[in-house]
């Protein structure tokens, strides 16, 4: 069989983003359902997002990147074009272990992209590049 | 910290730390593998949770918040022994690095630390036991810190580190597979969990440096611990489990535990943001949590459940095959047709063969509990959802917690196999520069819009919360499926029994509200409009569960009659209600005694069946710890056997046992009920095979909903629903004569007293004295009262009729309507309802009360004759001498003739002629009131005092005196007073003392 929960999920974020975008509300069965998929991912995520933690910056080049303000304050810069955080839940849990899909951070970012709920910043080229090649304290 | 987390260790202990079980639990791994935990760990961890209690090494650990880094070397010599060359970087210790803050620093010391685990198993190969001595051995030293590092070390993001944690600690054993097994002989193979766990450990095992360094409390006592051969960890229990929890004992956290419902790490989160998301899922997944745990204790201790296939919403599937997916497993799955249904069998190899497939979804908890291999028959229970996927040509089910095995298809013999949860084929793990849409989204903003517009909804439920109808039956499925902000989405059909008003106990928010009361009730007299009242109804579902619902405020109290006859009886819907709170028997007796009294049910009632008693589950799990089966239809015929009950308990629900009385002699035919449930109980008898339904007592709890007048919609065909239980008028004596010390009652009922606190009738409470023709009859054979006294208290709301009707010095006749009976006492309260009976008025509340009336009472009333039982408020006759006077209260004064009033004032010009304040005339001639009371001894009633306030009419006969001249009161000569008998007088009793000697203060009435 193929891999299946990359499309569980994927669909499950446009539902997200189809029914928010009708009624501003994410319906009980589908936080029900995330909640399946991810795990306790899905709940710490969606605290995320009720605390507005995610950023999208984007820089005059056109170069764009998420920042999850991660519980404890830290800033989390994930990637757009793969899926990278470098919490240490996704460097165990997904890359290693292999047991989740998603960090709470980048699922934060899906969600709040679907519910239309990121923030946006914008940013210097210089600071774009030094947040991307992580050479740099965000 | 939480209970859960120190369960869970327990049951990684179990199989570790105590001798005794360590050897019965690896016996078992071996025979039964899939019994590893349940009730190894619920013995270790009652041992467990003793020791707690007693130890005093706790403290010393507790404060230690200064030893992390003693603790950490702890952890690091054991790996400084094993460390080796060959160094693999898979098993880098990860979970030292969850703290987010320490991160950068930790993540630097991993990529130094790496253990090499398999150094160490070539010397355990040879003796089975030696991997579990060594495993004990290993915690000891290590587990300490293996479970605690990641929390030592966080300092902030908890919640992450401690995921990651319990991910571990769930993996000791059921991870077993652990990627690198292969050289390991075969016949180590039950044992495999603890080497599994033991690489586990290792793996977070660092490479330290000090060694010397080690001194940590718990050194001392892994020292103590010479566990060199299996013989020498035969310690006692309470030994072990004292140093063990001694090392296990964190200074923040408690021991890990297993989950027993799926990821429940979220129990531990902080607050989340109020009205957030976060919080309502972790709403939903509280219910939802305690709904697995119940169902999986129910489905355990029930096997029977198995049975029962074709209910709506129950997925009979096959599975196909098994694929683990991250945490989860994915099972493609065929719906199953039971063999010799008729239907036809799909062939595997034919066209129809995706149509008919679906793709279920495991999370890991369940998969451990179902361990889903090919060929087994799964049954999914709702709630589950369905979910379709673009591209995909079958559906995938979604939420299948409720999931159970009915068939297995591996054989007993390679259960050591499938035992292994993770012995599915683990799926490649996804490829990470493959983004999901939403984040293109974002880069290309437009792109996406189109492919949205033909995104339907994909995700639908079968029996949750969101898949309901829009109509439904039970009021409990609706409130339990509630929405957002506890309002209930769905349209209930329900039976209004009651309509009645309650006062509103302050009305600040009335002057608000008064603008928009109409101006018709500016002509009702004053005291209706004292207050604001609020209209309720007492609902009642088809299956028997109640609901007060409070409605609007009512414009004028006098409308509550308009809703009795609109709503009452009805068959209504419910709609936009919200739930404002439980309330249970214990907290409100007084409504429960209503609903009691409409127990029970007029006509039998609605059971929930399995399927639906399965989507209750999320929710309130008490109200579905129930059920019931169906009484079969022939069997009604034979008469239902009479049991008597052994004893009930309560657990989650209330269990009960019955003897049946056509039981043969012994053995005895025992009937374990399935449980309590709202309309009684179904008796599941085995001798007779026969099912009988008992009208138990009522449900305990009912729930208070808000709505609005629109809220209520009585539905079509305007005839009274056969669940209505309409208010029985009884006869009074019939009341008092019933043994029921606290009942509902209707009745009708003649006024002939009436006692208020205050001038306004309606402000404070009201004592009413009642009789009705079945008092005032002869009574030879069971003597009773002439009259009962009602107190109509003030959270009983009186109409402006009946307020005048009380005014009116005539007796009237009046409906009281679900009245109190309290310890022989007559109470108009919380849903009682006061109406005037009126010949002019023929539809009264309930036709069938006004049949007691029909005998006409006799002219003047017979009261009783006071005696010793006479209680306060009640009305007697009484005849007596004269014994004494009290000459403090004897005085006499004028009064006006129009009104009353007392409030006189003497006019300056004349003298004799008063002017009266409160009805602004003058008054020529004033009243003379005269006041005497005095002491009586009466024949029937012996060494009590009898203190009796006179009307002006019997003093006047005591006195000898034919006329007041004036406001000239002649004085009297108590010499001429005593002596003199009076009565009979009826007589009001205000006071009764009996200590220390009986003193009954009496006012004589005039009927």
């Amino acid at each position: 069989m193929p891999s299946l929960l990359p499309a569980v999920a994927e669909q499950l974020f446009r539902d997200i983003q189809k029914i928010y975008q009708e009624t501003s509300q994410i319906p009980d069965d589908l936080l029900i359902a995330l909640k399946f998929v991810f795990g306790p991912c899905a709940l710490q995520a969606l605290d995320l997002v009720d605390q507005h933690s995610v950023t999208c910056l984007s820089s005059p080049s056109g170069r764009k990147a998420f920042q999850v303000m991660g519980g404890s304050g830290r800033l989390y810069t994930c990637f757009l074009s793969c899926h990278y955080c470098p919490c240490p839940a996704f460097a165990y849990t997904v890359l290693r272990r292999n047991e989740g899909l998603l960090c709470k951070h980048i699922l934060a970012a899906y969600l709040c992209q679907a519910m239309g709920v990121t923030q946006q910043e914008s940013v210097s080229d210089q600071q774009m590049s030094m947040l991307l090649s992580g050479t740099t304290a965000p | 910290m939480s209970s859960r987390k120190r369960k869970k260790y327990t049951k990684d202990i179990q199989c570790v730390f105590f001798p005794d079980d360590v050897g019965t639990g690896v016996q078992k791994v071996g025979i039964e593998p899939s019994s590893l935990s349940s009730v190894c760990s619920a013995k270790s961890w009652e041992k467990c949770g003793d020791s707690f209690v007693d130890t005093p090494v706790i403290k010393n650990l507790k404060s230690s918040g200064r030893k992390l880094s003693a603790v950490r070397k702890l952890a690091q010599t054991p790996a400084l022994v094993q460390t080796s060359a060959n160094e693999d970087p898979v098993h880098i210790a990860w979970s030292s690095s969850d703290s987010e803050q320490s991160d950068n620093e930790t993540q630097e010391q991993h990529l130094s630390r790496s253990v090499q685990p398999q150094q160490q198993r070539p010397h355990k190969q040879g003796r089975p036991t030696a991997p579990i001595r060594s495993y004990t051995r290993e915690l000891h030293t290590h587990s300490a810190d293996k479970d605690d590092l990641p929390i030592i070390d966080t300092d902030s993001d908890l919640d992450q580190s401690e995921e990651d944690v319990e991910k571990d600690s769930g993996q000791q054993i059921s991870d077993c597979e652990s990627e690198s097994f292969d050289e390991k002989p075969k016949d180590l193979n039950p044992l495999k969990p603890t080497n599994a766990t033991e690489l586990e450990i290792s793996g977070y095992v660092s490479d330290g440096e000090n060694i010397g360094d080690t001194m940590t409390p718990s050194r001392p006592d892994s020292e103590s611990f010479p566990l060199q051969t299996g013989e020498g960890s035969r310690r006692s229990v309470s030994d072990w489990v004292r140093s063990a929890q001694a090392m296990l004992q964190t200074p923040q956290k408690a021991p890990d535990q297993q989950p027993k419902t799926p990821e429940d790490s979220a129990k531990k989160k902080r607050k989340f943001q109020s009205g957030g998301l976060a919080e309502r899922l972790n709403r939903l997944q509280c219910r939802q949590r305690s709904a697995i745990s119940f169902w999986r204790h129910q489905s355990i201790s029930d096997t029977s459940t198995a049975t029962t296939v074709d209910r709506p919403g129950v997925l009979a599937l096959e599975v196909l095959e098994v694929q683990k997916e991250c945490s989860m497993q994915l099972a493609r799955c065929e719906h199953h047709q039971p063999p010799g249904d008729g239907h036809q069998h799909i062939d595997p190899a034919s066209g129809e063969r995706a149509r008919a497939h679906v793709l279920v979804l495991f999370n890991r908890d369940t998969a451990a509990q179902l361990i889903p291999a090919p060929r087994d028959i799964i049954h999914i229970y709702p709630p589950w959802q369905s979910l379709s996927i673009e591209g995909f040509s079958c559906d995938i089910i979604l939420n299948t917690h409720f999931s159970q095995k009915v068939f297995s298809a591996s054989k007993p013999s390679d259960a050591s196999s499938s035992r292994n949860p993770l012995s599915a084929e683990r799926c490649a793990p996804y490829c990470l520069g493959k983004i999901f849409g939403l984040l293109e989204a974002c880069r290309t903003a437009s792109e996406n819009d189109a492919k949205q517009g033909a995104v339907p909804n994909a995700l639908c439920n079968f029996g949750g919360p969101g898949g309901l109808t829009k109509h439904c039956l039970s009021l409990l499925e609706a409130i339990e499926g509630l929405g957002q902000a506890g309002s209930v989405g769905q349209d209930v059909e329900v039976v209004v029994q009651r309509v009645f008003s309650v006062p509103l106990p302050d009305c600040s928010a009335v002057s608000v509200l008064k603008p928009r009361v109409p101006s018709r009730s500016s002509s009702a007299p004053p005291p209706a409009e004292k207050g604001n009242t609020r209209l309720c109804v007492l609902v009642q579902d088809s299956y028997g569960m109640f609901s007060v619902v409070q409605l609007h405020l009512l414009p004028h109290k006098d409308d509550l009659l308009q809703y009795c006859q609109k709503w009452q009886g009805k068959t209504c819907v419910l709609r936009d209600i919200k739930v404002v709170r439980r309330v249970t028997r214990e907290r409100s007796t007084r409504l429960f005694s209503l609903i009691d009294s409409l127990w029970p049910p007029a006509m039998p009632l609605r059971d929930h069946g399995n399927a639906q008693s399965t989507s209750n589950h999320v929710g309130s799990v008490e109200s579905e710890a129930f059920r019931t089966r169906q009484p079969s239809r022939q069997q009604a015929s034979v008469p239902p056997c009479r049991l008597l009950l052994l004893y009930r308990c309560r657990l989650s629900s209330v269990t009960m046992m019955f003897i049946c009385d056509k039981a043969p002699p012994p053995p005895f035919c025992l009937h374990t009920v399935d449980t309590e449930r709202r309309g009684g109980i179904t008796v599941k008898c085995s001798c007779l095979k026969q099912e009988s339904r008992a009208a138990g007592p009522a449900l305990s709890f009912c729930y208070l909903l808000s709505g609005q007048e629109s809220s209520v919609e009585p539905s079509e065909g305007q005839t009274v629903s056969t669940l209505y239980v309409p208010p029985t008028g009884r006869t009074l004596r019939d009341i008092l004569q019933s043994e029921r010390k606290t009942c509902r009652c209707s009745f009708v009922a003649t006024v002939i007293y009436k006692r208020m606190q205050s001038s306004d009738v309606g402000q404070g409470e009201v004592w009413l004295v009642l009789t009705d023709p079945s008092l005032q009859e002869e009574q030879p054979e069971r003597p009773c009262r002439r009259t009962v006294a009602l107190c109509v208290s003030t959270s009983c709301v009186l109409t402006s009729s009946v307020l005048e009707a009380l005014h009116s010095s005539a007796a009237c006749c009046v409906l009281f309507r679900d009245a109190i009976k309290e310890h022989g006492v007559l109470l108009c309260a919380e849903q009682s309802v006061v109406e005037v009976q009126s010949t002019t008025r023929p539809e009264s509340l309930s036709q069938s009360l006004t049949d007691p009336q029909a005998k006409t009472l006799p002219q003047p009333v017979i009261l009783d004759l006071l005696s010793l039982e006479t209680t306060p408020n009640s009305l007697c006759t009484l005849t007596g001498v004269i014994v004494g006077v009290d000459e403090n209260t004897a005085y006499s004064w004028p009064a006006c003739s129009h009104c009353g009033s007392d409030n006189l004032e003497k006019l300056a010009e004349r003298p004799q002629n008063f002017h009266c304040a409160s009805c602004k005339s003058a008054v020529d001639r004033p009243d003379t009131k005269i006041q005497l009371e005095v002491f009586l001894s009466s024949s029937s009633l012996n060494n009590c005092t009898l203190k009796v306030k006179l009307q002006k009419k019997t003093i006047m006969s005591v006195l000898n005196v034919a006329s007041l001249e004036f406001n000239e009161f002649p004085g009297y000569d108590v010499e001429n007073v005593l002596g003199k008998e009076v009565g009979p007088l009826a007589v009001y009793v205000r006071v009764v003392t009996r200590k220390p000697a009986l003193w009954i203060g009496l006012e004589e009435i005039c009927l």
